[in-house]
């Protein structure tokens, strides 16, 4: 069998399985955000023909397309490894199909309707040459230790290296990337996406909720307003934007680009976190409640109130009797260095921010909920 | 006459006393502030080292120097290593020593107690309150 055909066979089979309905032996996969496995594709489809502004009909049709114009630039790339200048889809009006190569050659992509959609063109440089291009770029600056974003322009037959504004005219002037290199100024790089929550240690504290800030609607975490005013949790960066001392205690800090804050908070049990989804305030922290944390050095503790009236003024200046005490009856340490600025909550209720330990060095005191969005014009976080 | 010189007599045992008798040290004193009440203190923490700005006592941390502010009855002196800080329960603190201290941190506005100590060139920085608390793991 010709690789052609070969590729043909292959790329019916694809499309039997993704749309024909053929019902394969494997156990369907868990949809992360509910739903079967095996609707995941028509929504991917509606998806699809939406984004084209086409029925389905045609948006399977495209489909189609699409998968056949995959598994051509794979035979193509194996094919033709010195020549092959690249591939790319056009969706536009209609299917489009260009392919490059570094000199003109003929080939059989093995479907009539593919071959009536595809252009070829000549370029300069082929893939293998470019990618090897971007590779030595990317080592380049990386060893100026100037941060970019590397990248193969198949469309423009290019290596694009994308620095901030302030480090491009350098570069230019050192002249150290391969000549096939275009420097690209912009204003930010790719950052890491992290989620970043409440329970999270870092810089001698634990993050609080997920908060958003009234007026701006910026989501940020907040923690007590005695840990330090920029903290890193894995690869975000915290930076304190408004702290509140003398009668709170409190602060809400904002996260590096590129991080989502959530509306969870880690408490050791879930493989993550668990969502907050209400908030309860002070007058209804009834003394005898039952109240957890979640703590960077003491973890997860639970204990009662007793008191929801305390001026901890030893360690918050000027306090009001808004504080609320927390101690457990088996000595379990509630709350120490360390602990600042974490979660108390219970079930999926927030109701407060560490801030001190009590004289005992084992009761927790925090800031009740209603309190920490009162002093910092704040909203706990309660739906993603 | 003879008063005058039984009062000699003795200002001079008297004197002689004070410097031979038992706790007298050789070292020299050193002033390190510190707040009056021991109560709810923050839960914060920091890890650095101990050491000695000027009239300063700091930990020096990644996020920068911090003036150490200590629970009541701290006491410190100088010896040929440096600084040595002796807390009420014996524990003590020694200069470029490597420690975790619970605490918070504060300036001196929003400082939650009256500070006895502090020297007039510590007034300026951000202040570490060392709380009573010993954290468990140690660096």
């Amino acid at each position: 069998m010709s690789n052609p055909a070969r590729l043909r066979v292959a790329v019916a089979m694809i499309v039997v399985v993704l749309f024909g309905g053929w019902q394969a032996t494997q156990e369907p996969v868990a949809a992360a955000v509910g739903g079967s496995a095996d609707m995941s594709w028509q929504r991917d489809l509606d998806a699809f023909a939406a984004y084209l502004h086409v029925d389905q009909a045609e948006a399977l049709r495209r489909a189609q397309l699409e998968e056949e114009a995959r598994a051509l630039e794979g035979y193509l790339r194996q094919t033709y490894p010195l020549t092959f200048g690249g591939e790319w889809i056009d969706e536009g009006n209609d299917f489009g199909l260009t392919v490059a190569f570094t000199q003109p050659t003929s080939f059989d992509s093995g479907d009539a309707a593919l071959i009536s959609r595809t252009k070829t063109i000549v370029v300069s440089r082929s893939v293998r040459d470019l990618e090897q291009s971007g590779n030595a770029a990317a080592v380049t600056v990386d060893r100026a230790g100037i941060p970019a974003d590397v990248s193969v322009d198949i469309r423009n037959n290019r290596v694009v290296v994308a620095v901030q504004d302030a480090d491009a005219s350098a570069l230019i002037a050192a002249k150290s990337l391969p000549s096939d290199t275009s420097i690209l100024p912009v204003e930010a790089l790719s950052a890491a996406s992290s989620d970043i929550y409440g329970g999270e240690p870092g810089g001698g504290c634990t993050t609080g909720f997920g908060i958003i800030k009234a007026g701006t609607g910026q989501r940020g975490i907040a923690s007590a307003g005695h840990c330090p005013n920029s903290i890193s949790i894995g690869s975000v960066v915290l930076t304190t934007q408004q702290e509140v001392r003398d009668v709170y205690d409190t602060q809400w800090m904002l996260p590096s680009p590129g991080a989502t804050v959530r509306n969870w908070v880690q408490d050791s049990f879930t493989p993550t976190a668990r969502s907050i989804t209400s908030r309860v305030f002070r007058v209804n922290q009834t003394v005898g409640s039952t109240v957890c944390h979640f703590g960077g050095s003491t973890g997860y503790g639970c204990g009662q109130i007793t008191t929801n009236t305390l001026a901890p003024t030893s360690c918050i200046s000027h306090a009001k009797p808004i504080y609320v005490q927390v101690h457990n009856a088996n000595g379990q340490d509630l709350s120490t260095g360390g602990d600042s600025g974490g979660p108390w909550f219970w079930l999926q209720q927030a109701w407060g921010l560490m801030n001190c330990y009590a004289g005992n060095q084992i009761d927790g005191i925090y800031t009740p909920e209603d309190e920490l969005e009162i002093s910092l014009n704040i909203t706990v976080m309660t739906a993603p | 006459m003879r008063s005058l010189g039984r009062v000699g007599v003795v200002l001079s045992c008297w004197l002689l006393t004070a410097c031979t008798g038992p706790g007298a040290s050789s070292t020299p004193s050193f002033e390190v502030p510190t707040y009056a009440d021991v109560g709810a203190a923050p839960a914060a923490l920091i890890t650095g080292t101990l050491e000695r700005d000027g009239a300063c006592v700091t930990v020096r941390s990644p996020s920068g120097p911090r003036v150490l502010v200590w629970p009541p009855g701290t006491t410190a002196r100088l010896d040929t290593a440096g600084v040595i800080v002796t807390e009420v329960d014996g524990s003590q603190y020694r200069e470029h020593g490597l420690y975790a201290f619970s605490g918070g941190e504060y300036t001196l506005a929003d400082f939650p107690q009256a500070i006895a100590g502090l020297a007039d060139g510590c007034r300026g920085s951000q202040l570490w309150y060392v709380g009573p608390e010993h954290p468990a793991a140690s660096p």
